[in-house]
């Protein structure tokens, strides 16, 4: 029987963090976390309650080691490491340390490699629908991603999108959604269920907070989807509703420059991603108003009809 | 390695590990260039597979073409 972490007391967890590690599974990705900062055991406990926690066994062979302590000399203050001392990040605040180590969680997967094909982008389902939302920092992807978990659609993942190089089958690791600024407040007033951890005030990126993730997409996180839709996704304030197809080439260009590993897998990378675009239909989303761009993602939904594809031109591949 | 979508072609270059989007006369100059061909002899076979005359206007694209071509690392000199 596998154990969650809602089921380990919370002086559990902290003990964890301070001595052996907490080691945690996350889709496809085993971490063992470190830490000594105040406020971490309980923003895990929050943020990752339905996370299954692994045995002393399996964690001898984690994926990924991230650690994130207060300096010694200056305990207000906490350094990240991974894997070791291979990577260092530069020194924070130590109240702000739970979003520091998720990005921490994030730079594992985009500095230390991994076979399948990354986009930095959301991923939700709603049966074996497959939904792509890609967009760059501040772009409302998370805010619609964390809407769309929150209304019954699956969560695959809200940072990293992961495609199978065998098969072309979307998976992700359905880990917490970061919600930034007037995000968090607009989620928290519209889902009463919202469970976030503790904010993370003036980082590099503004305010910023994190929302445990649905526990049936944590359960079934195992449960890869195929590809229909991209959105490539821009919130704008006071915009109107607007979507338009994307064509074929420019959204493969688009996906391209959003993934962390394009460039490494080569020719793998670039099969895998025009497949993906060939078996998608591909939307530019800009959105003012997320009630608006809720509503849109359901009527394309329910609009889908036939096969993956169908309305996608012809394409063939030579080479 | 190609991917065509209409009028739009992907083509990833395996020595670089770059992808470029080019647009159909792009693709065919680079597809006719796959042996190696004088200028004109260039211009001759792109205005047979445009079905288009030769003229200076389309010399000077196929120049233009040849050299974008060059500079993305797509082409060598023969």
């Amino acid at each position: 029987v596998t154990q969650t972490v809602n089921e380990l007391a919370l002086q559990d967890v902290r003990d964890r963090l301070r001595g052996r590690g907490l080691a945690l599974r996350t889709g496809p990705f085993s971490y063992r976390l470190r830490s000594d900062v105040r406020g971490i055991a309980r923003g895990i406990a929050r943020t990752y309650a339905d996370f299954p926690v692994l045995s002393d066994h399996d964690a001898a062979l984690v994926d990924y080691h991230v650690s994130l302590n207060r300096l010694r000399w200056l305990p207000s203050r906490c350094q990240l490491r991974i894997a070791g001392d291979a990577h260092r990040w530069p020194v924070a605040r130590a109240n702000i340390g739970l979003a520091w180590l998720e990005w921490g969680m994030n730079l594992c997967v985009y500095a230390l490699g991994y076979p399948e094909l990354v986009l930095h982008g959301a991923v939700v389902a709603r049966g074996a629908e497959g939904v792509l939302l890609i967009g760059h920092s501040g772009s409302g992807k998370s805010t619609l991603c964390a809407a769309l978990a929150l209304d019954g659609w699956r969560l695959l993942s809200d940072e990293l999108a992961i495609i199978s190089t065998a098969d072309g089958l979307l998976s992700g690791t359905a880990r917490p959604v970061i919600l930034k600024d007037r995000s968090i407040e607009l989620i928290r007033q519209r889902y009463g269920q919202a469970v976030f951890g503790p904010l993370a005030a003036q980082t590099h990126k503004g305010d910023v907070a994190h929302l445990r993730p649905p526990g049936e997409s944590v359960r079934r996180v195992d449960e890869r989807v195929p590809p229909r839709r991209v959105y490539l996704v821009q919130y704008r304030a006071g915009a109107r509703l607007r979507t338009r197809p994307v064509r074929k080439g420019r959204a493969m260009i688009e996906l391209a420059k959003s993934s962390f590993n394009y460039g490494l897998l080569g020719r793998t990378g670039f099969l895998t991603l025009a497949r993906l675009v060939d078996r998608c239909d591909c939307s530019e989303l800009v959105y003012g108003n997320l009630d608006e761009a809720l509503s849109l993602l359901e009527r394309d939904r329910c609009g889908s009809g036939g096969e993956p594809g169908t309305q996608a031109a012809a394409a063939q591949a030579t080479g | 390695v190609w991917r065509h979508w209409d009028a739009e072609h992907i083509v990833f270059n395996g020595k670089s590990g770059d992808t470029h989007l080019l647009d159909d006369v792009s693709a065919a100059t680079l597809r006719l260039l796959d042996r190696a061909m004088e200028p004109n002899e260039l211009s001759s076979a792109l205005a047979t597979e445009l079905d288009v005359t030769v003229d200076q206007e389309l010399r000077d694209y196929v120049d233009r073409a040849v050299h974008h071509l060059y500079a993305l690392g797509l082409i060598e000199r023969a």
